[in-house]
């Protein structure tokens, strides 16, 4: 193990003095005896063992939540257990850096493949690079800065309910656009993580809520135990939610958008149209035009919007498609994927559909 | 438990193992006498009532005499306790199979309940932990909708067959194929599966059924039906190696 490690101490000294003047406070460089055991206080590990470290590493952050990045470096060695667990660890981006001459790139390969972090990179070189080191302690000290930008807040709506949600501010010169999320009737939040990303990554500020009676917004009770006519009021979340991002410095209050999926999306639909603020809307399966006024301001074409289907589902398609073609030319666009699955699980299906999304929010509410 | 909550959804508490409290809801079927209990789990963006839209799993248990303890996994819903399941490591999350032994042992001590005829539903990412805790010998019947399972889930399975109905829509390739390759880690003579075509995946399949596809047999009936057949007959239930 001595002569494996030795390779590495120019890459050890170059990384952590990179990290340390990035400004990573705590930087533990650990070479020393396997097994090794999560630390107490948060802060940054750094592990460069010999053989077989990539498992040991890949297990200490399948076992501790605060680990957002993991960078794995040349020798990974995954058995088939340490490719399992990065597979369930969606939330923590991992590089991998795998030299070409070495045996354990295909196993390299195998661990990079099996994250689903959209984050996550491999590197390919040799690792006696110069540059390597402080490339690396770039990568992480991002990773470790971007995590943390979004905070929990809890606001309130119509009828006494008390929302929460997970809120990301973009930080730029101007007041810039914002984005609100609607969830479907029998899932919450916790379906949109890669789609927040992804719209903060590209400088929207996003709301990304619990609407009344789902998640951890139960304050009057759950959505399922409603009446029909509790839920028709749920359209007023989203106004609660435009009010919460339209007051924030940051945000531009006449450049908001809204996302929902299925009854999320009539929800979307029913509060926005109505509220003057609204400058784009994605219509996610499961929608159909609640009356003749929603009708009307949909395909008048003011507030564009991007319609998505699956084609199985033909009573929302034909419904998505007719509102579509009604509309005047512009800004509204409709899309149809082969399958019938409900919204989120689109994004599962088909991984460039959040890029897409926030395309088209770029398209339409950045100048 | 007395005859006088037969019909409704009692609210119980469960502890998993680790301490983890858990929210539940049983219902028992109208008759008196000991009957089979099935275990619904719910899928990581879910929560206990994704088995109670529409006409209600539970409802169509109880109707077959069935009782049934449907509950929120650790991390999610009313089991919260501001630990939320989508910010758990990976080996957390995995502590799930603890939630569901848990559900186990509360239907087996109930009184109204024949503890060795339990089944088992679980759908899409936490059917891993549903086929870790079907290892329990008091576990007779498995319902997969949608699973995602990891090689060690085809561990569990062989170690111990039981029979097992799976329920895939076709777009679901990943879960066809963990479906496909559980059944032939752990042959049983009581294997169904059934493979629709544009129903997502799955509890939100039982919706899209009934929406899209409401001339045919709803999910929910099929997967009463097939509990019913597999926990009734006695010579039919535990395990048959």
């Amino acid at each position: 193990m001595t002569d494996a490690a030795r390779p590495y101490e120019s890459l050890e000294s170059s990384l952590t003095r990179r990290l340390r003047e990035l400004g990573v406070v705590d930087v533990d460089v650990v070479t020393g005896e396997l097994p090794l055991t999560p630390r107490g206080d948060a802060g940054l590990q750094v592990v460069m063992v010999g053989v077989s470290a990539g498992d040991h590493a890949v297990r200490l952050a399948a076992s501790d939540r605060r680990v957002v990045a993991l960078a794995l470096v040349v020798e990974p060695a995954h058995s088939a257990f340490g490719i399992e667990l990065i597979g369930e660890s969606p939330n923590t981006a991992i590089l991998t850096v795998a030299d070409p001459r070495r045996s354990s790139l295909d196993s390299a390969l195998d661990g990079h493949l099996a994250s689903s972090h959209d984050e996550s990179e491999i590197w390919i070189g040799p690792v006696e690079d110069p540059t390597l080191g402080a490339r690396i302690a770039a990568w992480l000290a991002e990773r470790v800065a971007s995590s943390a930008v979004s905070e929990e807040i809890a606001f309130g709506s119509t009828e006494g309910w008390l929302l929460h949600g997970d809120l990301v501010v973009a930080r730029r010169g101007t007041p810039g656009p914002a984005v609100v999320l609607m969830h479907s009737a029998r899932s919450d939040r916790s379906v949109f993580g890669r789609l927040s990303r992804l719209l903060a990554k590209r400088g929207f500020t996003v709301l990304n809520m619990d609407w009344r009676g789902r998640g951890r917004s139960t304050n009057k009770g759950r959505f399922s135990d409603l009446s029909d006519e509790q839920r028709a009021a749920t359209s007023d979340d989203v106004n609660a939610a435009f009010d919460v991002v339209a007051a924030l410095p940051e945000v531009d209050p006449a450049r908001l958008g809204v996302l929902g999926i299925a009854q999320g999306a009539g929800y979307a639909a029913g509060g926005a149209l109505g509220d003057p603020r609204t400058r784009a809307l994605v219509l996610l399966t499961g929608f159909h035009a609640a009356d003749e006024r929603q009708r009307r301001l949909l395909v008048s074409g003011e507030v564009p919007v991007l319609y998505i289907t699956g084609t199985p589902h033909r009573v929302t398609t034909e419904a998505m498609r007719s509102l579509y073609e009604q509309t005047r030319p512009g800004l509204t666009r409709f899309v149809e994927y082969p399958e019938g699955v409900l919204g989120y699980q689109l994004f599962d299906l088909h991984p460039d559909l959040e890029p897409l999304i926030v395309g088209w929010f770029a398209e339409v509410l950045v100048p | 438990m007395s005859a006088a909550t037969r019909g409704g959804d009692v609210e119980v508490e469960l502890v998993a193992r680790d301490g983890w409290r858990l929210a539940g809801l049983m219902r028992l079927p109208p008759d008196v006498g000991r009957a089979p209990g099935v275990v619904l789990v719910h899928g990581s963006h879910h929560e206990r009532d994704a088995f109670t839209y529409g006409v209600g799993l539970p409802e169509l248990l109880a109707d077959r005499g069935m009782a049934s303890l449907r509950f929120d996994i650790r991390g999610r819903g009313a089991s919260h306790h501001g630990h939320d399941f989508h910010r758990m490591a990976a080996l957390e999350r995995r502590a799930v199979a603890l939630d569901v032994a848990a559900a186990l042992d509360h239907l087996a001590s109930s009184p109204d309940v024949a503890g060795d005829r339990l089944g088992l539903i679980g759908e899409q990412d936490t059917a891993a932990a549903v086929v870790a805790a079907a290892i329990d010998p008091r576990a007779a019947a498995l319902v997969l909708l949608s699973p995602r399972l990891p090689s060690s889930a085809l561990d569990h399975l062989r170690s111990r067959s039981i029979p097992t109905f799976g329920l895939v829509s076709n777009e679901d390739r990943e879960s066809l194929r963990a479906t496909a390759t559980a059944f032939l880690a752990a042959p049983h003579e009581h294997r169904r599966l059934e493979v629709f075509t544009g129903l997502g995946f799955g509890t939100t399949m039982f919706m899209a059924r009934r929406f899209e596809q409401s001339a045919e047999e709803p999910l929910e009936e099929m997967i009463a039906d097939w509990l019913a057949q597999e926990l009734q007959l006695p010579d039919r239930a535990g395990d048959e190696r």
